[in-house]
């Protein structure tokens, strides 16, 4: 019968000139491969979000509930198990409503039918396209298995809602996998192959109950249900779930990076992420990023304070927040990104600013010119005159408080005053500071100009977080990074991440430069968070106008950095400083980390040497704090002029006594 | 640790010998009645009244004191009298007060550079009366010093002056202002000199306008006074005298602002001018101006500052100079300036700036510039020094040590004591990057 019936529609076909596009046609269908959503895990295995342009969920026919296939068959094509390809008796009804009314709208389309509608041909409804559906269907029934048919009939079509198949629907309406749906709700599903958009459930919730129940009477007309059974069916309570988020379940500015990473990753494989059904393990640890995202919504009294001091010098966009954040941890000894804030809300504002923004770091900037001087004779007990400074045509702001003293080295870095910066940096030079800063990890472009010495030149979250991460790792460079592994659909490796590890410090400077900022939180300016002096080193980072506010540190599991500020770079009155903002939530972040990760105190230095030093003037002293010293250049000044000043004693007799 | 182990010493054989009381018994043969000098008569009489009341708490008691009346002591007994009120055992006598051990310990330790010690006879003392009037009688009547050296707070000072001049007894004040008085000498650097080496240096570098930036506590100092004097005297024209207070910046500020004329008002045009270029210079890098850096620079129509203050204060002016882009300054100062963290920041700032200073090299005390008392034991190594000299060459009554120290004379005929004060070496000190170097 299928013979005679193939060899007429052949003839047919041969005549109208419509069997030109056969071999390739088919091709289409027969070499059709299931699309499937890519997969993005953290480093525990936890789904953090799908990538896809189309929603799919490939199921194989196998493992296609038989309840839903019976409700299809019901509902679409009862004859499906048995016609050729086509339903010669449905046709014959088409053809007649053609004759006698023009019309060729009325369906007469087979499963298979729609199967190469979809995947060869339009929607355009001329008679040649309608003959040419009946020749492909034919001979797709003669290079295909119904089962094969039937697969790629419950992948590939639309069912509304941006869903591409019954698994995906099944996701999409009621957050189930295939194999728990209901009778209900997978003759809701069935019903939704006709017309989605009509019988959208989400949309049209009566619609799509109308068209559930002529499916059951369908499917108890076919014989799949008896009556008893279809009643019971008809009177369950559909639920329906607006899922919407699969492209990011968590994390989603983290998800942006590591799309954007797989990407560049997949870009050199001559690969798509989306729809590849990829599976791509990340770095981030999902736990921690909920720590982090809890931690930025918990701020709010730190963004009140802000906003109250915000001086809006520019406008503000509408409907964004007046104050931003974010956030980034990385995994101290391997850059793993283990948690991302790229801002306060997601929905408002994609942008993210822990891989993106350019802003200016201001001190953060400091501990690449004091490693650089440290690592070139300078020691934290050198003495510094405090005063407003001029380099060329460069007069930086100056901490009028703090004028007129004198400090070491190491006390000018944890209070992070601003001329003997300068003063070293200009000693050094700016070329040694900015290649310096490029060998640590900075790798924006850093202006030739002595303001970049404390922290004018813009720069990103991700590429403090290297440089700091340096200073963490003693001297070794390491790449943050996203992405561990990828895998293809069928479970081969195409990508693993190995890390990548340089050493660019001598690790004597690198120990000193830690030892420098445990002191900022010790008593500098991370004085906020001195409770976790043990436990933590970093350095605060306020750059003009307190535009921006950092924290950058480490402990002995994480690298962490925080930003506040305002996306349209509006100053604050000098009430706000990164001591009081970035630092404090800085703090909250790592208090939690460190009780989740059970983090240990930080380590002493092994390679260097302590001597009790006078904070201010960089003599030995009893009394003074533990400096650590280059193991060749431990002090040996016992006594300070200054600090006798200091004391009031009269170092010479006066010569008012002549 | 030595002078300390010395003077407990002492003080502890002092008030032992004390609880003895020996008596010294009476002539024994009656004395022969001669032509008395009305004059020396006086002057016992003078000295006695002081004697016999010191002797009250002397360990040791004069029993001719109290078996004469005082005309007899100071007629009958004149000779012998005089010799009890003058005559000495070539002993110094030391008091000090139990204040700064710091100080104290400088001054002993130059005395011992200059001094064997074997007859210094050393008494540490509350600075009250009754503590001064007991060392005092002891070293009198036990010790027979001929000369005293003392120093400490001017209350005790001027309480030890009373005595002396009474006792006709010479005595050295160490870094004292003291009253006019024949027998007390003043031991600290000459000012006479000290300006001297100092115009002598601006000469040498045809210095002839300076400016003057003084702290508030020299404001009257009688020093600043006579050096602008000598400026004076000396032609040197004083272009700015400004006051600062040491303990606010702001004031340090001010005062450059007006030495370099950091006044818009003043230079409008120039301000204006300098305004349009940078103006212009933003403009064409596509910025707006910040008006806060177009700068005046600094305005300098004098060849050097003096800053008669310690290097702290000059390393913050030498940091705002620097500020202001006042290059290529010559700085000058005193010996407060003495000190290894001169330069330890603003190194080529200061170069070929210079101070004037008392000691041309710490090296004789074994000491770095940066020990905060080597003054002090500058003052005790030359006490030990004059004292020592003036012993020897005296008689056997302390009026002879009067006048070997007004006589005495130090190498190159500039150490010695000038009217009472000792005429003491200074030396002109120019800074070259890490050190000092005696200026030629």
């Amino acid at each position: 019968m299928a013979s005679i019936i193939y060899c007429f529609g052949l003839n047919l076909a041969l005549k109208n000139k419509i069997f030109y596009a056969k071999p390739q046609d088919i091709k289409k269908i027969t070499n059709w491969k299931p699309r499937n959503n890519t997969q993005i895990y953290d480093r525990n295995g936890v789904l953090i979000s799908e990538q896809f342009n189309d929603y799919h969920i490939y199921t194989p026919f196998k493992s296609i509930p038989p309840k839903i296939v019976d409700a299809i068959v019901a509902i679409e094509d009862r004859k499906f198990w048995q016609h050729p390809g086509i339903d010669i008796f449905a046709i014959l009804r088409a053809s007649k409503s053609l004759v006698l009314t023009g019309d060729i709208s009325q369906g007469a389309s087979t499963i298979t039918q729609q199967v190469v509608k979809n995947l060869v041909l339009t929607n355009e409804k001329t008679i040649t396209r309608k003959l040419r559906e009946i020749v492909l269907s034919l001979y797709l029934e003669t290079v295909l298995s119904k089962e094969q048919i039937m697969e790629i009939y419950c992948n590939q079509m639309f069912l509304g809602f941006g869903s591409y198949g019954v698994a995906a629907a099944a996701k999409r309406y009621f957050d189930k996998e295939l194999s728990n749906l209901t009778n209900a709700e997978a003759a809701l599903i069935a019903g939704l192959f006709q017309l989605p958009g009509k019988y959208n459930p989400l949309k049209y919730p009566k619609a799509a109950k109308k068209r559930q129940v002529e499916v059951i009477a369908a499917m108890q007309s076919a014989g799949y249900l008896n009556e008893q059974s279809a009643k019971e069916i008809k009177k369950q309570n559909l639920v329906y779930t607006n899922y919407t988020s699969q492209t990011k379940i968590a994390a989603p500015y983290f998800v942006d990076h590591a799309v954007l990473a797989a990407n560049q990753i997949l870009d050199e494989l001559d690969l798509n992420i989306k729809d590849s059904g990829l599976k791509i393990y990340t770095t981030l640890d999902m736990e921690l990023q909920k720590l982090a995202e809890n931690t930025i919504k918990n701020s709010d009294k730190t963004f009140s304070l802000m906003e109250r001091h915000l001086i809006p010098e520019k406008p503000i966009k509408e409907n964004a927040h007046k104050i931003e954040a974010s956030l980034l941890a990385l995994e101290r000894k391997s850059g793993k990104i283990v948690a991302m804030v790229g801002g306060r809300n997601y929905e408002k504002s994609q942008f993210n600013r822990s891989t993106h923004a350019m802003r200016a770091p201001g001190s953060l900037f400091k501990p690449v010119t004091y490693s650089l001087g440290l690592k070139n004779g300078k020691d934290w007990n050198d003495l510094y005159y405090i005063s407003p400074i001029t380099v060329g045509n460069y007069r930086p702001r100056t901490e009028d408080a703090k004028l007129f003293t004198e400090t070491t080295l190491l006390s000018a870095f944890y209070k992070s005053v601003n001329s003997p910066a300068v003063t070293l940096g200009s000693e050094l030079g700016m070329n040694r500071v900015i290649s310096h800063a490029k060998k640590l990890g900075l790798e924006t472009p850093i202006k030739d100009e002595a303001a970049s010495l404390l922290g004018s030149s813009e720069t990103t979250m991700i590429d403090i977080a290297r440089v700091y991460s340096t200073f963490a790792n003693k001297g070794n460079r390491i790449e943050p990074y996203s992405i561990t592994k990828i895998e293809d659909s069928e479970g081969k490796v195409i990508f693993e991440s190995q890390s990548t590890k340089k050493q660019v410090l001598d690790p004597i400077t690198a120990e000193l430069i830690q030892e420098g900022m445990k002191q900022v939180i010790t008593r500098g300016t991370g004085y906020k968070i001195s409770h976790l002096s043990q436990m933590a080193a970093g350095k605060t980072g306020t750059s003009n106008r307190s535009k921006d506010n950092w924290f950058a540190g480490f402990t002995e599991d994480l690298v962490v950095v925080t930003w506040l500020g305002n996306d349209d770079q509006n100053p604050f009155s000098g009430v706000i400083s990164a001591a009081n903002t970035a630092a404090p939530i800085w703090g909250d972040f790592v208090s939690d980390s460190i009780k989740k990760l059970n983090t240990p105190r930080l380590k002493r230095p092994r390679n260097l040497v302590g001597a009790r030093v006078n904070r201010h003037y960089g003599n030995l002293s009893s009394n003074g704090i533990t400096m650590y010293f280059h193991p060749n250049r431990v002090p040996k000044k016992e006594k300070s002029d200054l600090e006798k000043l200091n004391l009031g004693q009269d170092l010479r007799i006066s010569l008012n006594d002549f | 640790m030595i002078f300390n182990l010395l003077t407990l010493f002492f003080f502890v054989c002092s008030c032992a010998q004390m609880e003895k009381r020996p008596v010294k018994k009476p002539a024994s043969a009656p004395l022969k009645v001669t032509y008395q000098d009305p004059v020396a008569i006086k002057e016992c009489t003078e000295q006695l009244e002081y004697f016999k009341i010191l002797e009250k708490l002397s360990p040791i008691h004069i029993s001719i004191f109290h078996t004469f009346s005082e005309k007899e002591l100071c007629t009958t007994h004149l000779e012998e009298t005089k010799n009890l009120l003058s005559g000495h055992s070539k002993n110094i006598g030391i008091i000090f007060p139990n204040q700064n051990k710091e100080k104290n310990l400088a001054i002993l330790k130059g005395l011992k550079k200059a001094h064997n010690l074997s007859n210094v006879f050393v008494v540490q003392v509350k600075p009250n009366k009754k503590e001064i009037n007991n060392a005092l009688a002891k070293m009198i009547f036990k010790k027979k010093i001929g000369l005293l050296l003392t120093w400490g707070p001017q209350n005790m000072l001027t309480h030890i002056e009373k005595w002396q001049a009474g006792l006709k007894l010479p005595t050295i004040y160490i870094n004292k202002k003291v009253s006019k008085n024949p027998l007390a000498f003043k031991m600290y650097p000459n000012k006479a000199n000290y300006a001297f080496e100092m115009i002598t240096e601006l000469r040498r570098r045809n210095i002839k306008r300076i400016a003057i930036l003084t702290p508030l506590k020299y404001k009257n100092a009688q020093f600043i006074k006579d050096m602008k004097k000598v400026f004076n005297a000396a032609k040197i024209d004083i272009v700015y005298d400004v006051n600062y207070d040491s303990n606010n910046y702001d004031t340090m500020d001010f005062a450059c602002r007006e030495i370099f004329v950091i006044d818009r008002n003043k230079r409008q045009a120039e301000y204006n001018s300098i305004y349009i270029e940078e103006k212009r210079k933003a403009n064409a890098q596509g910025f707006g101006l910040n008006k806060k850096l177009v700068f005046l620079p600094a305005k300098v129509n004098f060849d050097a500052v003096f800053i008669p203050d310690n290097f702290k204060m000059v390393n913050h002016f030498a940091k705002l100079f620097q500020y202001y882009q006042a290059d290529n300054l010559t700085l000058f100062g005193t010996h407060e300036w003495r000190s290894e963290e001169l330069v330890e920041t603003n190194k080529s700032y200061l170069n070929g700036s210079f101070f004037v200073d008392f000691i041309d090299s710490p090296k004789r005390f074994n000491e770095s510039r940066l020990s905060p008392t080597l003054d002090y034991k500058l003052m005790g190594y030359f006490s030990g020094l004059v004292a020592k000299s003036a012993l020897s060459k005296s008689g056997k009554n302390r009026k002879s040590v009067t006048n070997a120290l007004l006589k005495m004379k130090f190498s190159k005929d500039k150490a010695a004591f000038r009217r009472n004060e000792f005429n003491w070496p200074t030396y002109a000190f120019e800074i070259q990057e890490n050190s000092f170097v005696l200026s030629k």
